[in-house]
This record gives structure tokens, C-alpha cells and sequence, in this order.
């Protein structure tokens, strides 16, 4: 083999080298996991918790994103805070819960467990912890239009490269003093479509985000569900206790019934004054 | 016209205006009652959070005062307020040592509909058993919301929770005075026709 046969070889082979590098994975995940959050390395199995869990309304609520391992990616902080926004408004709309914080990612360690959770609520007085985990799986493939890259115009205006963002959006709502899932409101969640070479990362990072929103969008609805069944389940299960907070101003106010009772007595006193 | 359950409305609806300062003075605080201020034991019934929450009130013990007024008469719906007003204020005293203010005509509503019930007993028994099961079942609910504390309410703002147990000692007041006034009223007109 000559000089010049070996040079062409190794140019073809930088050359294809470069190729394969500009194309993507064929399968990225970005996901941060409240089982791993809270019983990292797994030391001990979780067992259920069997305490009573003691609520004083209006309770403090705290919600945050579970945090991600290292260099597992994920979403900007921003977009985090705009979507623990709107699951703020879910809980805002019930009168037994009080003040809701959001809690920034950087406040919760990475493998933190419970440990971490009850220095976080402590640190922002809150109760009750609304942690939102995720999993965001998204597939990249080629169609047959890819060939046309070759071209170089191609790459900019052939929708070559297709994506397939599957998400799922998990809120589990603990408390922190009793370690007890109170309840979760899962949502999920798929966003498919193709781009050109030249804009598959820009298009890929609008759909990954679309894709959070849109199970976000679906959790919330579950999520208003999940807290009005535990309302009622406040009155019948024996392991939850409600007690009043030090110092709470309390109010006397008309139920249904008192009104009901005062229409009736409204009705009735016209029927008295004619019997008289 | 019953002038008592017509007057008590007005006030409450005319005291949601009144500046915060007033209210604060009128209000069931466990610590200023503690340091000698006994007429907040009265006047807690007549202050209010908001003007939605006085409505909602007065309405109520409009409509169930003057019915329990015009059934047992003024001279006994009065007693019913001046003394159960103090007993509710002593119930949560007791029963909620962790309630630093309350505020609410509720109360004394149902002490109303408690005294309009009273007046018609007894009845015939064929009203008396359908009256007892109607009456056992309001007050089981209002048991109940005492006891899980969970009850709501759209009238009272934020950071107010609502004082079920208030309802159920307003109830319970004006069932003691009743049976007290009952069993003096006995004991006297016993003594009356004894010497006959």
C-alpha cells in the first residue's frame, strides 16, 4: 500500500468518524427517581411507615423537584420553578392547607433521604413535602430522507431525524414528621416529531419541555382528585389525625345545615303567625 | 316583631365595619380573658372576620332567633343568649386550649334552633320520634365535625379555621338551661301545689 492509498484511508475514516458523531444517541433518559432520592444505595428495604400522621391545619406545604444524580441532565431550574408554579395553584385551592413553598432543586442533595427531606422542611417550616419526580425517555431515529444530508443543503431543510419524547411526571406527597406517603398523583405524557440535522437539538429540547408540561398538565387535574379524597379520608382513616395548631384564631360560621335550618325556620314562621 | 334576634343581626352586621381595633377588643382571646377581660365571653359572638363572614351569621341567626323568639317567647330566647353565650366561651376555654381568638354569631344560631326545638316539647308522639331523629342526626354531624375538626367553611378568610366545637357547646348550652329552667319550674310549682 502506498503512501497516498493509506492518507485517503485514514481521511475516509475521520471523515465517517464525524458523521457518526454528529448523530445523536439512539436513546437519552433524564430522570430523577423519589425512591432513590429518599432510600439511596437501597441499604434496607423501604417498609411501610406505621405511625399515626398528626396534620394542624392550615398545613405548611412544601413542593420540590427530586433531585437528579450528577451529570444526569435535566430541566433548567427556570422551568422547574414554572412548573412547581402551577402545581402550587392545585393545592392553593383548598382551605386546609396554608401557606405552599416552592423548594429550589439546590436545597435537596442528590441520594438525600429522609435525612436531607427533614433538614429541607425544617429549614422552610413546611409539614408536608410534594416531591415531583420524573422520567423523560426520548428516542432518536433516522428516517430515509436522512440520505439527503449528503447534500449539505439537505441538512438544513429535510426533516431527516425523527424524536419520540415519552415522559412521566410523578407527585408523591409525604409527611416529613411521620415518613408517610399521604398520597400521588402520577401524569405522563408523549411528544413525537422530526427536525432537520441542523435543528434536531433546538427542536428535541422544545419537545423535552413540552413533553414535561404536557404531564404536568395531566397531573393536575389527579392531583386536585387525590387532595379532595384525602379530605374525606381525614374523617375515616384511624392512622390520620387532625389537631388544631398553638394559637390558631378559629371562627364560628353557617354551615350548609344552619342555612338549611334557617330557610326552614324562614318558611315556617309565616305558617306559626297564620295558626296563631 | 322579635326585636332581640332583629337588634343582635344588626349589630353584627354593623360591627364588620368597625375598624380592626374594636374587633380586636370584642374578640374571645384566651389571654386577655385570663387577665380579668370577661366581657369578651359576650361580645366574641358579635365580632366577625369579614363582612361575608357577618352576613352569612346574621342571616342565619336572624332567621333562627326570630322563630325561636316568637316560639319560647323574649323573655326566655334573652335568657338562652345571656347565659349561653358565657357557657360557649367557657366550653372552649376547656375544649380548644390551643385557640388563641375566636369570633362568630354562628353559635348562638344554633342555641336559637336548640330553643325553637325545646319550645314545641313536648309534642304528640307520633311528631315526637320523627323530631328526636331529625335532632339526633344534626347533632351526630355536628360531633362528628368537631371531632375531625376538618369542617370548612366558604366564609371565613385565610388562616381562620372553623370552630365546629363552638356549634355543638351553642347546642349543649341552651339543652342545660333548658332542663335546669324545666327542672326548677318542676320543683317550684311542686312546691306550690304541696301545700293543697
Amino acid at each position: 500500500m502506498n503512501r497516498t492509498a493509506l492518507l485517503l484511508l485514514l481521511v475516509a475514516a475521520l471523515l465517517l468518524g464525524g458523521c457518526a458523531s454528529a448523530f445523536p444517541r439512539r436513546e437519552v433518559r433524564q430522570s430523577a427517581s423519589v425512591v432513590d432520592y429518599l432510600y439511596p444505595r437501597a441499604e434496607s428495604p423501604p417498609q411501610a411507615e406505621q405511625g399515626i400522621v398528626t396534620l394542624r391545619p392550615p398545613v405548611r406545604v412544601g413542593i420540590a423537584f427530586v433531585p437528579s444524580p450528577p451529570r444526569a441532565g435535566g430541566l433548567p431550574e427556570p422551568e422547574k420553578a414554572r412548573l412547581l408554579d402551577r402545581l402550587k395553584a392545585s393545592f392553593q385551592q383548598h382551605d386546609f392547607i396554608g401557606r405552599i413553598d416552592v423548594i429550589p432543586s439546590a436545597y435537596l442533595q442528590p441520594q438525600g433521604g429522609f435525612a436531607n427531606l427533614q433538614q429541607t422542611a425544617r429549614m422552610f417550616d413546611v409539614d408536608v413535602v410534594a416531591l415531583v419526580s420524573h422520567d423523560q425517555v426520548r428516542f432518536n431515529d433516522s428516517n430515509s430522507l436522512a440520505v439527503l444530508y449528503w447534500t449539505i443543503v439537505g441538512a438544513y431543510i429535510i426533516h431527516g431525524d425523527e424524536y419520540d419524547v415519552h415522559t412521566l411526571v410523578d407527585v408523591s406527597v409525604f409527611d416529613v414528621a411521620s415518613r408517610r406517603l399521604l398520597f400521588r398523583a402520577p401524569g405522563s405524557s408523549q411528544v413525537k416529531g422530526s427536525a432537520s440535522l441542523a435543528n434536531y437539538g433546538e427542536r428535541t429540547r422544545a419537545a423535552q419541555a413540552e413533553g414535561y408540561s404536557k404531564a404536568v398538565e395531566q397531573v393536575i387535574p389527579r392531583l386536585e382528585s387525590e387532595l379532595g379524597n384525602f379530605k374525606a379520608r381525614v374523617r375515616t382513616d384511624t392512622g390520620l389525625r387532625v389537631e388544631n395548631r398553638a394559637g390558631y384564631r378559629g371562627g364560628g360560621s353557617a354551615d350548609g345545615i344552619a342555612l338549611v335550618l334557617a330557610l326552614a325556620a324562614t318558611l315556617a314562621i309565616p305558617a306559626l303567625r297564620r295558626g296563631r | 316583631m322579635p326585636w332581640t334576634a332583629v337588634s343582635l343581626s344588626l349589630s353584627c352586621l354593623a360591627l364588620a365595619f368597625a375598624p380592626e381595633t374594636w374587633l380586636s377588643l370584642l374578640e374571645y382571646d384566651r389571654g386577655e380573658i385570663a387577665r380579668g377581660q370577661w366581657w369578651r365571653l359576650w361580645s366574641a359572638h358579635l365580632a366577625h372576620f369579614s363582612t361575608a363572614h357577618a352576613a352569612a351569621n346574621a342571616v342565619t341567626f336572624l332567621a333562627l332567633g326570630a322563630l325561636a323568639e316568637r316560639q319560647a317567647g323574649t323573655r326566655d330566647f334573652v335568657r338562652m343568649l345571656a347565659l349561653g353565650a358565657p357557657i360557649i366561651g367557657i366550653g372552649l376555654w376547656i375544649a380548644s386550649p390551643e385557640l388563641a381568638t375566636y369570633r362568630g354569631l354562628s353559635a348562638l344560631a344554633w342555641s336559637a334552633a336548640t330553643l325553637a326545638f325545646l319550645a314545641h316539647w313536648p309534642m304528640p308522639a307520633y311528631q315526637s320520634l320523627g323530631a328526636l331523629a331529625l335532632g339526633a342526626l344534626v347533632l351526630a354531624k355536628l360531633v362528628m365535625d368537631a371531632a375531625s375538626g376538618a369542617a370548612g367553611s366558604a366564609f371565613l378568610p385565610d388562616g381562620v379555621r372553623p370552630e365546629a366545637g363552638a356549634h355543638l357547646l351553642g347546642v349543649l348550652a341552651t339543652l342545660g338551661i333548658g332542663l335546669c329552667q324545666r327542672s326548677l319550674h318542676g320543683s317550684a310549682r311542686g312546691q306550690t301545689a304541696s301545700p293543697r
